[in-house]
């Protein structure tokens, strides 16, 4: 039989080098905008200018008429291929008063504007910092939620309590690998964080359990069919045994998943992109990370009572 | 193994049927939309709904603009929140929402609005109260309309909101005078008084290119009479004065031959009356069934067929013997039956006459100004109560200035109407019955203890009660939403092509029933989105693909042990029953965790603006219960009538299960 916890310690250090890769993302975040993650305008409040032209633009043309305004500090990208002609403009939070005389200056100075293409958001800072804090109570109180969750499920199991901190170390795992991603794309793409991405995060916490559920519903039924084994063999057993259907399953929310980022509209891309990194992550981190601590905590519990008995 | 009961078999086939022809992009036959009970009746569609993401449009949070701590009056927030959406449902917009969020905050979407500046003005402006003075055509309720305070503050949208007349008088509404005095002035109050009362016909006053309509009110119901200006213009000008004057009220139809004619208008009732003068022959038109014409004297006493000054009849039948005789000056349009009922010695309650617009005529309407009278500023107190006759009304106190005003300008224009107009919108258009000196007064009309209420407040905040500040608002535009609808769908449907591929080859036989499983799954999901109707958001419908992706879990888990079972050398029934079995605690678990998981989206979503992150919540909520129906019942009833049609020879056919 293929032992997969037998070689823990690989997957502890291939995840502790994700994590460090992560972590390092998130630094480099902190030093290139001072923030591990850039914030979007949801949560710290500010105005998001989307526009289309007609023709060709150049960024400095667009500067110009924000500086005129007295937005100096205006973050100005381009926005999909370059035949779009479609610019991003990130601002303080202005006023739809402010926009209407920005966008008139728009047209009358670099060019014409699609009308039907064009999106603005603004967002009080006030507002931004409700929602921030709305987003921290989520993630606090669903990660609760499912750990209790967990813990009912496997009440009647030896050592349930296990089971759901290591659940939780697998939820976390989870947790940093997607933050990190989401990092990095902030320094590569310019991703900025909004309700959708919390909208990722919790949904990332919602099946991190799914995986380990299943696995771990088969050491349940497992334990008292191979009384012989020990411990670590009938982990390993259930594993196996789940290891098709994890895969299995995986394989099908990754096809939808790569066909909304591949076909499906720019908008939701990073949220699918997080959902899928956060995901990959789960089921990796179920069987290769969960259940082998559990594992590694049995075995350390064993050998305490042994040493007790032998005193 | 147990068996499965046809009957499940055949109301999975129903159901999956029932969806798709709830799907299907037809026009459903009426009696089909309006079995959805559950939605309002006038907007009941079997249609998807589209967020303001996907079909563009603007989404404003609007919050109370009071110092942070400071307690918010529920009733002044919700009364705010009424003011707001009557201004937005000014703006004639489809499906416009104003929603309460949490104490302080108000949410307005604004589907297809193209210019959110002015929406915000609108919005965010202060309310205007008016007295408006409108003649003799009464407006009807919700009319737009623009007076000499300015027109409405409607903004540039698909939808454009033009003011228009309109014919119909608001129903019931009448002012009058805490004590009515004697009333009428213009003519006087007994019929018979009036008999000879002027010494010429009246100045030509109409316009023969407008459309004028006269509303005859009698007790058995109204008769509606379309002037023709064009082909008799003193006769219709003599008519119109004689209307507008109250010179027909109160007097009698003195005349009625069954399938010939009825006749009326003769102050003294005897058909030898008239107003003290003749009006000059007009003859052309035919006499058709509901011709209205003018009687006069004979040929003897009066060759010229001069007509009589306020007498005239209506036809029956047609009457063609009575052409190029009498001046027929218009037609009846509607209450052809009311005529029939008519009866001697029945009374004209009122003539009134419109102009412009008329049901009938789909002429372009001008623009009217009408004139306001005096504002909201002018309100003193008001108060809703109930009369002795348990019927409702809103009682009004002027303050001096107003007052003053209020009583000119009832004392002349008795018998016109009055329209209570808030932010260019008629409330209501009661009639002036007698002058109101004392600044006091009340609105009667159909009133509700709902109704009743809110137009007390709309009375007395016509100011919004609490000043609102927009907070965040977000523009999306159109073109960026039917991008995404159109690159979801395709993506969807990629998407599903794999996984319903990958269940094919992967799990062969029972993959194959997985497949037509999901089928329905999709199909149910797609029909509870109509039904509800669920709004779709992009984030919605990206949580449904992926539901669909993730609707397999529960199949494999299933299919994976059933494998393992036949592989552990079961026979095929006992290890599709261990399948079923033995996987359900684990598809139960998961989908448990999913469904708490979205019940914190969803209240994650409603907590601010974010109602992108509940459409998410929602669909993929709706898809996990549609789930475990079709994953779990539909697939066995699938696997277990096959099993029993054919096991036997899908035994030796193990390939066929992916074994």
């Amino acid at each position: 039989m293929f032992n997969i916890v037998e070689k823990r310690n690989w997957y502890f250090i291939f995840s502790a080098i994700l994590i460090l890769l992560s972590i390092g993302a998130m630094v480099a975040s902190v030093i290139k905008f001072g923030q591990p993650l850039r914030i979007g305008i949801d949560f710290t409040g500010g105005s998001i200018l989307v526009l289309k032209f007609d023709q060709t633009v150049s960024e400095d043309a667009i500067r110009a008429v924000f500086n005129d305004h007295g937005l100096e500090s205006a973050i100005i990208q381009p926005r999909g291929a370059p035949e779009d002609n479609a610019w991003q403009v990130r601002t303080q939070e202005i006023t739809a008063t402010k926009m209407g005389s920005i966008l008139d200056a728009l047209e009358a100075q670099v060019g014409t504007i699609d009308e039907d293409a064009l999106n603005f958001d603004t967002v009080e800072p006030a507002v931004g910092g409700e929602v921030a804090r709305a987003a921290g109570i989520a993630i606090l109180v669903s990660s609760l939620i499912i750990v209790m969750f967990m813990w009912f499920s496997f009440r009647r199991v030896p050592n349930a309590f296990r089971y759901g901190v290591c659940t939780i170390a697998g939820m976390a795992h989870n947790l940093i690998v997607s933050f990190g991603f989401y990092a990095l794309m902030g320094i590569i793409a310019g991703w900025e964080v909004d309700a959708l991405f919390l909208t990722a995060i919790l949904t990332v916490i919602g099946f991190s359990v799914q995986d380990v559920i299943v696995v771990f519903d088969r050491i349940r039924e497992n334990i008292p069919r191979h009384k012989a084994e020990p411990f670590e063999k009938v982990v390993n057993r259930s594993i196996l045994e789940t290891i098709h259907r994890s895969l299995a399953t995986q394989l099908n929310a990754m096809f939808v998943m790569i066909a909304i980022i591949l076909f499906g509209g720019a908008t939701i891309k990073p949220f699918i992109a997080t959902m899928l990194v956060g995901m990959v992550s789960e089921t990796y981190s179920a069987i290769f990370i969960a259940v082998p601590l559990l594992v590694v905590w049995e075995k350390a519990a064993a050998r305490r009572k042994l040493a007790q008995v032998t005193v | 193994m147990k068996k499965s009961e046809p009957w499940q078999l055949v109301a999975i086939i129903i159901l999956a049927l029932v969806a798709l022809f709830v799907d299907l992009n037809i026009e459903h036959p009426d009696w089909v939309t309006n079995l959805v009970f559950w939605q309002p009746a006038d907007q009941r569609d079997l249609a998807l709904h589209l967020g303001l993401d996907l079909q563009g449009g603007l989404q404003v949070l609007l919050a109370a603009d009071v110092p942070a701590g400071e307690d918010i009056d529920a009733s002044s927030m919700e009364t705010a929140r009424r003011i707001v959406e009557s201004r937005v449902n000014s703006l004639g917009l489809t499906e416009p929402i104003v929603q309460a969020q949490g104490e302080r905050r108000i949410i307005v979407e604004l589907p297809g609005i193209e210019n959110p500046e002015q929406a915000v003005e609108t919005i965010k402006g202060t309310a205007l109260l008016e007295f408006v003075d409108v003649g003799y055509n009464p407006l009807q309720r919700d009319t737009v309309i623009t007076t000499t305070m300015g027109g409405p503050r409607v903004i540039s949208s698909g939808a454009e909101a033009t003011p228009t007349t309109a014919i119909s008088p608001t129903e019931g509404a009448e002012i009058a005078a805490p004590e009515p005095t004697e009333e009428s002035p213009l003519v006087p109050a007994n019929p018979t008084d009036r008999s000879d009362m002027y010494s010429e016909p009246p100045a030509m006053q109409v316009d023969t290119s407008k459309a004028y309509t006269a509303t005859i009110t009698t007790a058995k119901g109204n008769i509606v009479v379309q002037l023709d200006a064009e082909a008799a213009p003193q006769t219709v000008n003599n008519f119109v004065f004689l209307a507008e004057q109250g010179f027909y009220d109160n007097l009698t139809f003195h005349r009625v031959e069954p399938g010939f004619v009825i006749q009326g208008g003769d102050p003294l009732g005897t058909g030898g009356g008239g107003p003290g003068y003749t009006v000059p022959a007009e003859i052309g038109l035919p006499h058709i069934e509901g011709a209205i014409a003018m009687a006069r004297l004979g040929d003897e006493a009066n060759p010229d067929r001069a007509s009589s000054g306020s007498q005239f009849y209506i036809t029956l039948a047609p009457t063609p013997q009575l052409d190029g005789a009498y001046t027929v000056f218009g037609q009846v349009i509607a209450g052809m039956d009311v005529v029939k009922s008519i009866a001697v010695g029945d009374e004209i309650e009122s003539i009134t006459i419109t102009t412009g617009g008329g049901s009938e005529i789909t002429a372009t309407p001008e623009p009217v100004i009408y004139e306001t009278i005096f504002t909201g500023a002018g309100i003193e107190a008001v108060a809703p109560n109930v009369t002795q006759n348990n019927e409702y009304i809103v009682e009004f106190k002027l303050n001096p200035e107003a007052t003053e005003i209020f009583a000119e300008y009832t004392a002349s224009h008795i018998g016109q109407f009055l329209c209570i107009v808030l932010d260019n919108t008629v409330i209501s258009c009661p009639r002036v019955n007698s002058e109101i000196p004392g600044g006091e007064g009340y609105i009667e009309g159909n009133f509700t203890p709902d109704s009743v209420n809110q137009l007390t407040l709309q009375l007395r905040y016509g100011a919004l009660p609490i000043p609102l500040r927009v907070e965040s608002f977000n523009r999306i535009g159109a073109s960026l939403g039917a991008e995404s609808v159109e690159k979801s769908v395709r993506a969807g449907v990629i998407g599903l092509v794999i996984v319903l591929l990958f269940m094919l080859i992967y799990y062969r036989l029972p993959g194959a029933l997985a497949d037509v499983a999901l089928i329905i799954y999709v199909l149910l999901n797609l029909a509870l989105y109509k039904l509800g109707p669920i709004t779709l958001t992009l984030p919605g419908i990206a949580g449904f693909i992926l539901s669909a992706g993730m609707a397999v879990d529960a199949n494999i888990l299933i299919f994976e042990r059933m494998k393992e079972e036949l592989r552990h050398g079961r026979n095929l029934a006992s290890a599709i029953e261990a399948g079923f079995t033995r996987a359900w605690p684990s598809i139960r678990d998961g989908q448990l965790s999913t469904l708490i998981i979205c019940v914190i989206l969803f209240f994650f979503g409603t907590n601010f603006g974010a109602s992108i992150v509940k459409g998410f919540a929602i669909t993929l909520a709706i898809g996990t219960i549609i789930n475990i129906f079709t994953a779990v019942f539909a697939t066995r009833t699938f696997v277990r009538q096959v099993a029993a049609s054919a096991g036997d020879w899908l035994a030796e056919r193990n390939w066929l299960l992916g074994v």
